[in-house]
């Protein structure tokens, strides 16, 4: 067994993010909080900001409904009621990017109830199909790259851009052995070490946490305990925080082997291939996207598929945030295409604080069953 | 005045005319094959003006979704979409144009007497050859069409103008311009014939003077008192500058309308009787109980002057001399893509226009984007203008989640604070 705090690292950090915000905020760090993947974190980090994902963990809201209607998902609720509950308050700056139309109104609400925060927004565009929209993309990164080197009163070094790419594309690297070894060891990587690593790399220093994982991947043992019998699920979404559909996959002898989420694959999938600013947002155009962004009309069902096909997918689970529209909009023709392809699927509802319902584990109970 | 003669005294030619209009239009795109006409399915915000043009027919699912809306036929449409595993939190114009798609229901049903009712070649929309989305009005849209893309097998040409966080940057107009020069072949591509500058010219002069009489229209009768229109008017009379806008018919058809206001304002007859409040909506209409509510507020001797909806359309300026780089500015700036900021000054700037005693707000489950923000911007139009806002949560075209009683109590309830405080004042 591998001699490393890592899993209980990234299991501390991952459910307790705040407790993460307040430790780096007690190191001096400079903190900006980010709202999604669209954020290039390379620029922050080269610019000595240690990037913090945002992802909303109050249990209870109330005072967010304040700003937001209850038809609002739960995600930016949340969001809304941490900030308003003050967990925040010592961020030195908040980044959001363009992705889809509640995030979009999350960023206007947020910035006109905390007018004092240093607020900015890339921009990305929704297409993500070829020259003209890459040309935009680049345009904005420079306008938004601008904001930031006014704001920290120094130009962005080429030097540094290209360590913190480094620093990146070495996380991803990392975070891709990880999922890997878990398809071969499920017993000593639970399905949940998946999310809570994904998690936690997105709220600590990344050279911090590459050194942790690093350490636990060079420790672990590889050559006893595999099991590669067990059915894999694949999950397909946007935005989860919960462990529950990882253990009750687990605890009913299949496994999460895979998935297509914000808090997944999707946030660390795919490298930087030059150093510089384009390279930065070229990435972005090549890795695979969330349902907001387009590519092309079948480029989401091409990759699923393929991915399907390459880690040997028994089944795979929707995980729908309710009312993510992107996502909505995207299951039935999904749906349809697994099912063309004779690959089993099951749709779940999930709202971001709720406990896990009966009808989850009743869900994936049955699922697990059929697959078996 | 008894109602009879204050109905007769109202009586404009106008509204049988749109009818004609609207009916001829979906005629003539339901046949359009017959005369070798493409079709193009167009967002509501998308460019129409390259689409005249080229000859190519442009029909607007949001407007078919205001139909089934007006018809009632939401529920039963929106079902068919929520059965393949759409989310009931989906926009419904968009579940109902696939329940439509699927079912081939609509209120468009040609069913001609010799076919001894059969409907003529299914109900519902005329078949798209190509999809115009431009996602200046939401990023719902761009899925839908990606949907539908799937559906009918054809192509999608996509116009993405970025929400206007800080406003139309030069990288956004920039973007967008690219975007439309690029457009042009892929029309070419679609019809096989090649663009007409001179022609484009023609029909953005004609866009640009429709628009500018439907703009003068909207201030003339905001601005009139008692107004001769009220918005549940404007929502019915928004038609042809959605669906026709670069065309000469909808030029004439609004200098006959504002005409015809005009006489009315003059006359000071209002669109409600005894008009004691004015208001502004916010939002899309809701569709399915616009009679219903209108009936309502006029019972309170309650009028909507203006609203932020039908103004969408009032503000397009193409200059001929550059038209990619305007069409790219107009697109871009539209009311939905500005940010909450601008959308509260927009709505202030309203209520003292057209001298507002207070506003109502839609809360359209249907339309996050015009939704998300409303708290805010009511909070803040009601400090700085001194007028109160009630805010009703509903949907465009789903009635499953509304209630008469419980809406209407509210607006009773707010009705009493408006007199009061004229009243007091």
């Amino acid at each position: 067994m591998a001699n490393s705090d890592f899993p209980s690292l990234v299991e501390k950090i991952s459910r307790d993010p705040k407790e993460q915000f307040k430790s780096l905020k007690r190191q001096d760090e400079s903190v900006f909080l980010y709202s999604c993947s669209y954020v290039p974190e390379e620029f922050l980090y080269a610019m000595g900001i240690v990037p913090f994902r945002m992802l909303g963990r109050s249990l209870n809201i109330q005072a967010a409904d304040r700003h937001f209607q209850t038809y609002c998902c739960s995600q930016v609720r949340c969001m809304m009621e941490d900030f308003i509950n003050g967990d925040y308050d010592e961020a030195d700056g908040v980044i959001f990017a363009h992705t889809c139309d509640t995030m979009q109104q999350f960023h206007d609400i947020y910035k006109k109830n905390f007018p004092d925060k240093f607020v900015r927004n890339m921009n990305f565009p929704a297409r993500i199909d070829g020259d003209i929209p890459f040309r935009y993309a680049k345009a904005e990164a420079k306008r938004f790259l601008k904001s930031l080197e006014e704001f920290t009163g120094k130009p962005l070094d080429a030097e540094k851009l290209a360590e913190s790419v480094t620093v990146y594309n070495k996380n991803r690297t990392l975070l891709e052995k990880l999922y890997n070894l878990h398809l071969k060891h499920p017993e000593k990587i639970p399905s949940k070490m998946l999310l809570q690593s994904v998690i936690a790399s997105m709220c600590m220093d990344k050279h911090d946490f590459n050194r942790k994982i690093s350490d636990y991947l060079e420790t672990f043992d590889a050559n006893a305990g595999e099991d590669t019998k067990r059915k894999r699920i694949m999950l397909v979404g946007s935005v989860n925080i919960s462990e529950d559909v990882y253990d009750l996959a687990d605890e009913y002898g299949a496994m999460i082997a895979d998935d297509d989420m914000c808090t997944g694959h999707r946030y660390f999938s795919t490298q930087v291939s030059e150093p510089s600013v384009d390279g930065v947002i070229k990435r972005y155009f090549n890795r695979p996207h969330c349902a907001a962004k387009h590519r092309d009309v079948h480029s989401r069902e091409r990759y699923l598929l393929e991915m399907i096909d390459k880690k040997k997918i028994d089944g795979v689970i929707f995980l729908y945030l309710k009312f993510c529209d992107p996502h909505g909009f995207d299951y039935p023709d999904l749906k349809v295409a697994m099912e063309n392809k004779n690959i089993p699927n099951q749709f779940v509802e999930i709202e971001q604080s709720s406990a896990p319902s009966g009808q989850i584990r009743t869900k994936l109970q049955a699922f697990v069953e059929i697959l078996s | 005045m008894a109602k009879q003669e204050f109905d007769r005294l109202r009586d404009i030619s106008s509204n049988i005319k749109l009818r004609n209009i609207m009916l001829s239009y979906y005629m003539k795109a339901k046949f359009a094959w017959l005369f070798r006409k493409k079709i193009a399915w167009i967002t509501s915000g998308g460019p129409v003006e390259p689409l005249i043009a080229m000859g190519i027919t442009p029909i607007y699912p949001e407007n078919h979704g205001a139909m089934i809306g007006a018809r009632k036929m939401g529920p039963e449409l929106s079902d068919a979409a929520e059965n393949l595993g759409y989310p009931r939190d989906l926009c419904s114009y968009f579940r109902c144009d696939v329940g439509h798609s699927i079912l081939e229901k609509s209120p468009i049903d040609i069913r001609p007497k010799i076919l001894k009712g059969r409907a003529l070649f299914g109900g519902g929309l005329p078949k798209p050859d190509v999809l115009v989305c431009c996602n200046n009005i939401c990023g719902t849209v761009l899925k839908w069409y990606e949907v539908q893309a799937r559906y009918y097998n054809v192509p999608l040409i996509l116009i993405d103008t970025p929400y206007n966080y800080d406003g139309a940057t030069d990288e956004i107009l920039d973007y967008v311009t690219e975007q439309f020069k690029d457009m042009i072949p892929q029309l070419e591509k679609v019809t096989g014939k090649k663009f007409d500058e001179k022609e484009f010219e023609r029909v953005g002069l004609l866009a640009n003077e429709g628009i500018q009489l439907w703009n003068e229209i909207l201030q003339l009768s905001g601005s009139s008192v008692p107004s001769p229109m009220t918005c549940f008017d404007a929502f019915f009379y928004l038609a042809p500058i959605v669906t026709l806008r670069g065309t000469q018919l909808v030029v004439d058809y609004y200098k006959t309308l504002k005409e015809e206001l005009q006489s009315l304002a003059d006359r000071k007859i209002g669109a409600v009787k005894n008009e004691q409040f004015r208001l502004v909506w916010d939002n899309l209409p809701i569709w399915f109980k616009m009679r219903r509510l209108s009936k309502t507020l006029a019972k309170y001797n309650a009028v909507l002057v203006g609203d932020t909806y039908t103004n969408a359309w009032a503000d397009n300026d193409i200059q001929v001399d550059k038209p990619y780089e305007s069409m790219a500015r107009a697109y871009s700036t539209v009311f939905l893509n500005r940010n909450t900021q601008a959308k509260i000054e927009n709505m202030i700037e309203l209520m003292g226009r057209y001298k507002a005693d207070g506003f109502l707000m839609h809360s359209n489950r249907s339309c996050k984007p015009y939704s998300f923000g409303q708290l805010d911007i009511k909070d803040e139009v009601a400090k700085r203008t001194g007028k109160p806002g009630l805010m009703i949560e509903a949907d465009m075209c789903d009635p499953r989640a509304y209630s008469d009683e419980q809406i209407e109590t509210r607006i009773q309830a707010f009705i009493e604070t408006l007199k009061e405080r004229k009243e007091v004042s």
